[in-house]
């Protein structure tokens, strides 16, 4: 086996470098708090965000006053960068979480973080309803950043040159270039998520305030349920989550938000095209549709033999909207924990869990194992038995559509069921980590687990502020590699085992 | 993507925020099916 090459200093200062850049966003993003906490006389959150913003910004000039370097950025590079990237920006945005004293406990500061960025939405903060409007808004405008890929989002504003960050685009667990050039891709995005954030938001807002909210107040939610629903988040404003509303039109407006959220950006720029033909015969779209309906289908079968709910409405509002909000990965919650748990008998659960395991779409800002990676490997597993059961002679060749029609190719196949194991791994240390605590059941720790390992959100009450720190460390750990879907950590994994035992350059 | 002086700035985003929302009400529409049909098979 051949020994990698040990990175050297100009390979180190090349990752600084990138990710002095990646803080410099996370620091200014914090002036927006900074100055709603400032207007509203929000103090001690004020002071908060100034001392994280002042550290991240600090962080930055140091690195770019002692790492600029003109080395080319590899692929390598991309990955350890996007790797680092995604467990640095979490410790950073915890500063002022921890400052600002809703937060005892540092892990939980950081647990908190990490489910932001990478758009979990479990919450471990201390009595959110009354949570200072300024630190409210911090933790959704992290949650829309980390939905929309924080590294695209920092360096196609900072960072020259587009071929360099395509790089860091691929490595962040985006394998779609939805237009040729990667600076014209960020900026649809960027431009679908305002379109569609000013139109749902002003939308959410009238339905907020015909439910009986005051127009600032109105404001306040329908931006904050923006961002947690498009970035497929699930952060909520209140601890009830989407059940404070009692309201069908915002469910309604959330759950479109959410199903917007979980398209990836190439079937959106399908459809402002005009070509919905090309959204209808997607691999993702035919594998959403298909595995979602089943699962629908089970959970109304479940919740109707478990006799807890009788009529359609409650079916859908109940039902649909938890299962809109676990395969799209958002998390939104219209139930309780404890009601999954005592209310919806085994079957129904089961269904939830399901969807939370496949999540949405690939380059979306969806989580989990990814529609396309199911559909692939329902693919490769029919290519398979066409293979056997046809003569030795025929020639078997499997396609599907995924942007334009191709073929199944057995790397492909390959790629999507060994990051699907990853997933299972991934389920797996989560609940045996939450086992081995003592203090739950298997169904806790399953449901638990599958819905931090996916980033979704949905949670049956094992995440709470007085969770073990070494269950919130595995959940960390859990977040971080579903987010990065498991190619980058890998990377950043082997590059330290080269660091310490590679081969010097000759 | 249009220029915001094009013709097809606007079209373009209101195909996008109409498809999306079609797409939205759409899954509203075959759910409904399906729980009508559960409740009466299971119900």
């Amino acid at each position: 086996m051949s020994t990698a090459l040990k990175p050297d200093l100009g390979d180190l200062k090349l990752i600084g470098y990138y990710l002095g850049k990646v803080l410099l966003g996370l620091g200014l993003l914090q002036l927006v708090p900074l100055v709603v906490a400032l207007s509203l006389g929000e103090w001690n959150s004020a002071s908060a965000f100034a001392i994280g913003a002042a550290i991240a910004v600090t962080s930055w000039a140091l690195s770019d006053a002692l790492l600029a370097t003109r080395r080319a950025l590899t692929w390598a590079h991309g990955m350890v960068i996007v790797a680092l990237s995604w467990l640095l920006g979490p410790v950073y945005a915890a500063v002022p979480m921890l400052l600002s004293g809703r937060f005892t406990d540092p892990m939980h500061a950081l647990f908190e973080a990490m489910s932001a960025l990478t758009t979990t939405g479990m919450s471990v903060i201390h009595d959110l309803d009354h949570t200072p409007i300024s630190e409210d808004l911090f933790r959704h405008l992290l949650q829309i950043a980390g939905g929309l890929g924080i590294i695209i989002v920092v360096l196609s504003v900072f960072a020259a040159g587009g071929a360099r960050i395509t790089t860091l685009y691929v490595s962040e667990a985006r394998d779609e270039r939805v237009l040729p050039n990667i600076i014209r891709t960020a900026r649809f995005i960027f431009t679908v998520a305002g379109t569609l954030f000013v139109v749902f938001t002003t939308l959410l807002i009238v339905a907020l305030i015909a439910t009986g909210f005051t127009p600032g107040r109105a404001v306040y939610h329908g931006v904050n349920l923006f961002f947690s629903s498009f970035a497929t988040g699930g952060f909520s404003v209140m601890q009830s989550s989407i059940i404070y509303y009692h309201s069908a039109w915002v469910e309604l407006l959330v759950g479109i938000v959410m199903i917007a959220g979980t398209l990836s950006f190439g079937l959106h720029l399908a459809m402002w095209r005009g070509d919905p033909r090309d959204v209808l015969r997607h691999i993702e779209t035919r594998t959403l549709t298909v595995v979602t309906s089943a699962l629908f289908l089970l959970l109304c079968w479940g919740l109707v033999r478990a006799g807890s709910y009788d009529s359609v409405t409650a079916l859908l509002r109940k039902g649909l909207f938890t299962l809109v909000s676990a395969a799209s990965s958002t998390g939104h919650q219209v139930n309780v924990g404890d009601t999954y748990l005592y209310d919806w008998g085994l079957l129904a659960p089961a269904a939830i869990v399901a969807a939370m395991a496949m999540g949405g779409m690939a380059s979306s800002t969806a989580g989990g194992i990814k529609a396309m990676r199911v559909g692939l490997t329902f693919k490769s597993v029919i290519h398979e038995i066409r293979r056997i059961l046809l003569p030795e002679s025929a020639l078997v060749v499997t396609t599907y559509h995924a942007g334009k029609r191709r073929v199944l190719r057995d790397a492909t196949a390959r790629a999507a069921v060994i990051v699907l194991l990853l997933f299972i791994a991934s389920y797996l240390l989560g609940i045996v980590t939450a086992l081995a605590y003592g203090e739950l059941d298997l169904t806790q720790a399953i449901f638990e687990a599958v819905s931090v390992g996916s980033n979704i959100g949905i949670s049956i009450g094992v995440v709470n502020p007085g969770m073990p720190d070494g269950l919130a460390l595995v959940y960390i750990l859990q977040m971080w590699l579903g987010r990065l879907e498991f190619v980058a950590a890998f990377v950043l994994l082997g590059y330290l085992v080269a660091l310490a035992r590679g081969r010097a350059h000759t | 993507m249009s220029s915001p002086r094009s013709e097809g700035f606007w079209r373009e985003r209101l195909r996008g925020v109409g498809l999306v929302t079609l797409l939205g009400l759409a899954v509203l529409a075959v759910a409904t099916v399906i729980a009508v049909v559960a409740l009466a098979v299971f119900g």
